[in-house]
């Protein structure tokens, strides 16, 4: 057995070398793989997955290797899309609520995230190993309008290609953290009173009057941009759904933990949830929500809200999901071709088909078995992860 | 006379039949499925034999008497409780409070409220036994204790074992503020608690000596008075007394190895300066935490310093933390392919946290720990770095029958616990059958 | 001869007008007797339209075939129900300060702290309580003795009916310690006791072989603790949460004290352990708990009292003076009622048990021949809200009339109604 695992390893070390040195070229890559969930066409066992300019060219159980082609022989391993983090906040400066939670002015809807992300910190090269390799970069919970969260790559080793989404929509809070005592809304009634202001203020806007913040609210509330509402508790997504009706907002809970309690009133406005990490919770009763609430019909898409919980983990909260209740598909789903729908990046991430681009995981066992190492991390054809041998 | 022979021997005979009959009840016998002692290979379609709480017998060819309680394990998995090395179960919130800096005669199990519901969920995650220890605010706080999860309302009921390791930190942050000048003050407050100890061990011994001394003399000063009443003689003075100190009392027995000394390190400085202090001194040195530990492993394998790792991925605790930044979840691997003996725990949010004991370890062996060293870092390696595996941590004849049985695998996250015994009883058995 | 009859005469009218005016200074009835509608004895059933006999203050009789003597002075009270007073066998109103800074100061009593003046006292003897132990708060953790009073009286010492009865042990920790620090520092004035004690003995003992004099005393400051130690002294000790009452028990078992429990809120927790240790309860005045199910998100109510009873633990009530309800002790009885328990055992649980709690049954809380004539007059069943307390006697006098409570009447007055200014230019 190990030393199997040895020479598939050497296996990979060569090709990959061979990859990595063959600079600026590009080439066709295929990869053999034991199992490979598409999350678009089901399991695919022993089948290739052809890469070309950093896309998927074909994938499928009978392909042929093109000629020239390099190729990646794992027959043990199991190879699923990248996972995409639907909500984080890492590669910001070392106090990161600071960064995150603009605290002198509550509505600060034209902050871009962006700015505050350092793309070659030590936190963006150590998440690469963790199988995630998009994120939606977004601010914090405690403003009631907090900025403009971003859908990143986590190769950000070239100069660019690695936005995918500058502006990828506003976030919202109707959380409690969003009270302050030494400023405003100090209470949930005023928060209300200001989003419904700041909301009928854009509705007005006209784009002579230059105002940044207007404008990129404007495009909220004539839903050409999402609007993502950080609404924990009961009461706090009943407020964010009473914000989302007024204005016909189109919308997306963020860290619904409690949805499952109103699940059908998500439902019936078919907003999707980007879950909160699992392990933030410990009781049982917690734990089984993200199963209710996905069996109520809600789409849901998995964070981990770095660094409230490590990156590496967001394979845990799924799998800690599914053993308390939820469906294995939906699981996988959550961490992949969910999040890329919600986040409206799915012509190009979360599922293993043609035309997407080639940001793969490799594990040494199936997906939703937390002892399955993490192999080999590729985004866009290259490889920005590959595990050494202690 | 032969009849007088024959009546004795069945009269004992039936005695024997009686008190099995009456002992019957206490008999368990767990039959088929894998069986993981921890102590050895694993055994396939395996018997458990359970005798008055303890294992009586196991094996593959086990004679199961008649009339005892079956448990059918057949395609199941059978293996020591979990034990969770961090926890914090049980513990109430005003514990946490404890600022004192050098208060090791505190008692943990003081600080316990045995009615905290959150027990029964982590039972049913097969976790058997938890060690908790004071909160680390404290320089040198109290001993630790192994609790059961037997479902008592009574501390004293739960309780294995007391006094376990007496706790200490160095170098954790108050507020995620922390210094250099901090820490090397922490360092030096823990030396001087200890050479004072050194000093009032001499005391306390050359005080033994001079009563010794004293009762001597007086022995003889009662005699001669009891001989000759009426001659005058020199009654012995007797020596003040010696106020025994609590604090310096439990660090002797630390500088005495009687327990060790479970040091909290995150950073390289301090783990070094944690192995400075057990070099000096002398004691059975456990490293708690541990965080930059993959960083040091040499010099940590050369001090054969126990190692107890935790939290094995950030995600349990409140992040970010100063202390953490460095954190590797490879930690766990790299130290134990050193040789290093390690136990994992969980250092969870809450008490019901102690529950992710088998997650904790299958995050291990995602990251490169061995699948074997990984369960047994949650078993048996645990149970005797704590001192307590006489009782606990594996499946060996005269250990408590503290047993899990499962679905499948422990280390496979969705298998589910169907059964958890403690020393024999069943405190947890799964209903819904889905 | 003139002069002596003069004197004889005038001795004569002297001596009359004296006695006369003695006998109507005060008027001394040493023999009374009580008709009332109903009798509840507590001791026994209720007697309907009986007679308690009393001579100099003490219960001679009670019954409904009781024969009046002809000099008795006879009280009139058919439509009254007549029981014993109210004993209330824990409280810390009504002093200065319940607690103390210091954590261990068992030698303060709360006779030193006892504010006669104090609307506490008045409220109690209103509301019908006829003795009350009052003792040291519960934040500190050798609070000091208590004081058995009764709550009228100028004076403390006019109130005073026992000194030195009880000695408080919280095991609340205070303000910023743990609990470990909390017991740790209750067994480290423990050990220190007995390691001055040991001294004391050798001291004593060394003083006798030599035939030299020992006038040495034992530390007034430790006395109490002694006392505790000797069982001169009861410990009340409280416990804040479920989780203390094992520790308590220990306490108990280690030092062998004679011990009744002082029980926070959550404490029915640990109604097990409780009723093994057969230990006497003061329940917290806090009778009903919601409680929220952690697998069900239901809530759950919980009745203290039932809970106890149902335990078979013998207990007694507590009041809170800031909440309507629970501050009528008779409330807290009406309460544990409402909920199943038997309204014998209820009442005793106002009356006999807080008085054998604080070892004044003897005296108190029953009407039994021998036993004071402390009495309660009700307008109508202790436990209907309706009923207002008439008259209260203790030892034969009678010390409250409602008739007569200037404050009460104030209080029931209608409201003044405010008079328009009169327009002066």
């Amino acid at each position: 057995m190990k030393k199997r695992r040895f020479l598939s390893f050497l296996v990979i070390l060569c090709s990959s070398f061979c990859l990595l040195s063959s600079g600026g070229e590009p080439q066709t890559l295929a990869i053999r793989a034991g199992k490979i969930w598409t999350l678009s066409d089901g399991v695919i066992t022993n089948g290739v997955i052809i890469i070309d300019n950093g896309k998927i060219q074909a994938v499928g159980e009978n392909i042929d290797v093109p000629e020239g082609a390099k190729v990646l022989d794992m027959p043990d391993m199991n190879v699923m899309p990248g996972m995409i983090d639907a909500y984080c906040h890492i590669g910001l400066s070392v106090n990161v609520q600071r960064e995150i939670d603009e605290t002198v002015a509550a509505v600060a809807a034209d902050m871009q995230i962006l700015d505050a992300f350092n793309p070659h910190s030590d936190d963006v090269k150590k998440a690469l190993r963790s199988g995630v390799t998009t994120i939606m970069l977004a601010p914090g919970y405690r403003n009631p309008v907090g900025g403009q969260p971003a859908v990143v790559k986590l190769d950000t080793s070239k100069a660019d290609g690695w936005v995918l989404k500058r502006t990828a929509g506003v976030d919202f809070s109707v959380m409690n953290q969003a009270l302050m005592f030494d400023r405003e809304p100090t209470s949930r009634a005023g928060l209300m009173e200001m989003l419904r202001e700041e909301l009928d203020q854009a509705k007005a806007y006209k784009a002579e009057e230059f105002n940044p913040r207007r404008e990129v609210l404007k495009r909220v509330v004539d839903a050409n941009l999402p609007a993502y509402i950080w609404a924990h508790n009961v009461d706090e997504i009943a407020s964010a759904l009473t914000i989302v009706d007024t204005y016909g907002l189109n919308a997306v809970l963020v860290a619904a933990g409690q949805g499952d309690e109103v699940a059908d009133m998500i439902a019936k406005r078919n907003l999707p949830v980007i879950y909160p990490p699992l392990l933030l919770s410990s009781r049982d009763k917690d734990l089984r929500r993200a199963g209710k609430i996905a069996g109520s019909g809600v789409k849901l898409a998995f964070s981990s809200l770095a660094p409230k919980t490590d990156l590496y983990d967001l394979r845990t909260s799924a799998i800690l999901a599914v053993k308390y209740g939820l469906d294995k598909e939906t699981a996988l789903k959550s961490l992949t071709i969910n999040a890329a729908e919600i986040l409206g990046v799915s012509d190009r991430l979360g599922s293993i088909s043609q035309g997407k681009d080639a940001d793969l995981v490799v594990l040494k066992g199936e997906p939703l078995q937390l002892t399955s190492s993490i192999e080999l991390v590729m985004i866009n054809g290259n490889i920005v992860y590959q595990r050494q041998e202690e | 006379m032969k009849d007088i022979k024959g009546i004795v021997v069945f009269a004992s005979l039936f005695l024997q039949v009686l008190s099995a009959g009456a002992l019957g009840a206490e008999q368990v016998a767990i039959q088929g499925g894998t069986i993981l002692p921890i102590s050895g290979a694993a055994i396939e379609n395996g018997i458990v034999l359970i005798e008055n709480g303890k294992i009586a017998a196991i094996g593959r060819n086990v004679a199961v008497p008649m009339d005892v309680r079956s448990i059918d394990a057949s395609d199941k998995f059978v293996m020591p409780g979990l034990i969770d090395v961090q926890s914090r179960l049980f513990v109430i919130e005003s514990e946490f409070n404890e600022g004192r800096s050098i208060a090791p005669e505190l008692n943990i199990l003081d600080g316990l409220d045995p009615f905290i519901k959150e027990a029964p969920e982590v039972a049913a995650q097969g976790v058997t036994a938890v060690y908790i220890t004071p909160a680390g605010r404290s320089l040198i706080g109290g001993s630790g204790a192994v609790l059961k999860l037997n479902g008592s309302n009574d501390v004293g009921r739960m309780l294995l074992k007391g006094d376990i390791a007496v706790k200490a930190t160095i170098g954790v942050s108050a507020n995620n503020q922390s210094s250099s000048l901090g820490r090397l003050a922490q360092y030096s407050s823990i030396r001087e608690a200890l050479l004072s100890t050194k000093i009032y061990m001499h005391q306390r011994e050359k005080h033994a000596r001079e009563m010794a001394e004293y009762n001597k003399k007086r022995a003889e000063y009662e005699k001669k008075k009891q001989v000759r009443p009426t001659e005058k003689v020199e009654k012995p003075k007797r020596p003040d007394r010696f106020r025994p100190n609590p604090t310096r009392e439990v660090l002797a027995k630390v500088l005495s190895k009687e327990i060790p000394l479970q040091i909290e390190a995150h950073r390289v400085t301090d783990i070094l300066n944690a192995i400075r202090l057990a070099d000096e001194f002398g004691f059975t040195l456990i490293l708690d935490k541990c965080t930059e530990g993959y960083l040091v492993a040499d010099e940590i394998a050369r001090s054969k310093a126990d190692v107890v790792l935790g939290p094995v991925t950030v995600s349990f605790v409140e992040t970010p933390r100063l202390e953490y930044r460095n954190h590797d979840v490879r930690n766990a691997a790299i130290l134990s392919k050193r040789g290093i003996k390690l136990a994992l725990g969980v250092s969870g949010r809450d008490g019901a946290s102690s529950k992710f004991v088998a997650l904790a370890a299958s995050i291990a062996v995602a990251n490169g720990m061995d699948k074997d060293l990984a369960l047994r870092a949650v078993t048996l390696t645990l149970a005797e770095i704590l001192g307590v595996a006489d009782r606990i941590g594996s499946l060996d004849v005269g250990k408590d029958a503290d047993i899990v049985i499962l679905s499948g695998h422990p280390l496979d996250t969705l298998s589910r616990v169907e059964m958890v015994l403690i020393e024999g009883k069943t405190v947890f058995e799964r209903k819904d059958k889905q | 001869m003139k002069s002596r009859s003069h004197i004889t005469f005038i001795s004569i009218l002297l001596t009359a007008c004296v006695l006369n005016a003695l006998a109507h200074a005060a008027p001394v009835r040493r023999k009374l007797a009580v008709k009332a509608g109903r009798i509840i004895t507590i001791a026994g059933k209720d007697v309907k339209n009986g007679v308690i006999l009393i001579k100099d203050g003490v219960i001679k009789a009670v019954g409904k075939e009781v024969e009046i003597p002809w000099d008795a002075f006879v009280i009139e009270a058919k439509d009254r129900v007549v029981m014993p007073g109210f004993v209330l066998a824990h409280t810390s109103s009504g002093l200065d300060r319940a607690n103390e800074n210091m954590p261990e100061v068992p030698f303060i009593s709360t006779f030193d702290s006892i504010d006669p003046i104090s609307t506490f006292f008045e409220d109690s003897l209103r509301d019908g309580v006829v003795t009350m132990l009052v003792l040291p708060g519960n934040n500190t953790l050798l609070g000091g003795t208590g004081t058995i009073v009764k709550p009228y009286g100028r004076t403390v010492e006019a109130m005073l009916i026992k000194r030195y009865t009880g000695l408080k042990i919280s095991l609340r920790p205070s303000q910023n310690t743990s609990r470990m620090g909390h017991m740790q520092r209750f067994r480290r004035y423990m050990s220190d006791l007995k390691d001055y004690l040991e001294d004391y003995e050798q001291k004593k003992a060394d003083a006798e072989e030599e035939k030299k004099p020992f006038d040495e005393e034992i530390d007034v400051t430790k006395q109490p603790m002694v006392d505790l130690l000797n069982k001169r002294l009861t410990a009340f000790v409280y416990c804040d949460r479920a989780a203390d009452v094992s520790k308590a028990i220990e306490i108990k078992n280690t030092h062998k004290l004679d011990t009744v429990l002082v029980l926070g809120p959550d404490c029915y927790k640990a109604v097990g352990l409780i009723a093994r240790s057969k230990l006497p309860v003061i329940l917290d005045s806090q009778l009903v708990i919601w409680e929220t199910n952690e697998q069900t998100n239901e809530e759950e109510m919980k009745v203290v009292p039932m809970i106890f009873h149902k335990a078979g633990v013998k207990f007694a009530f507590q009041i809170d003076t800031s909440q309507y309800g629970r501050r009528y002790l008779w409330y807290q009885a009406a309460t544990a009622v409402k909920y199943g328990m038997k309204r014998q055992e209820a009442l005793k649980s106002i009356t006999l048990y807080p008085a054998q709690f604080i070892g004044v049954d003897d005296r108190l809380g029953s009407i039994e021949a021998g036993k004071e004539a402390t009495l309660i007059f009700l307008t109508g069943d202790p436990l209907d809200a309706q009923s207002w307390v008439d008259q209260v006697m203790v030892a034969g006098e009678i010390v409250y009339e409602r008739a007569k409570d200037e404050r009460l009447k104030k209080l029931l007055e209608p409201p003044l109604i405010m008079q328009e200014p009169k327009d002066t230019d």
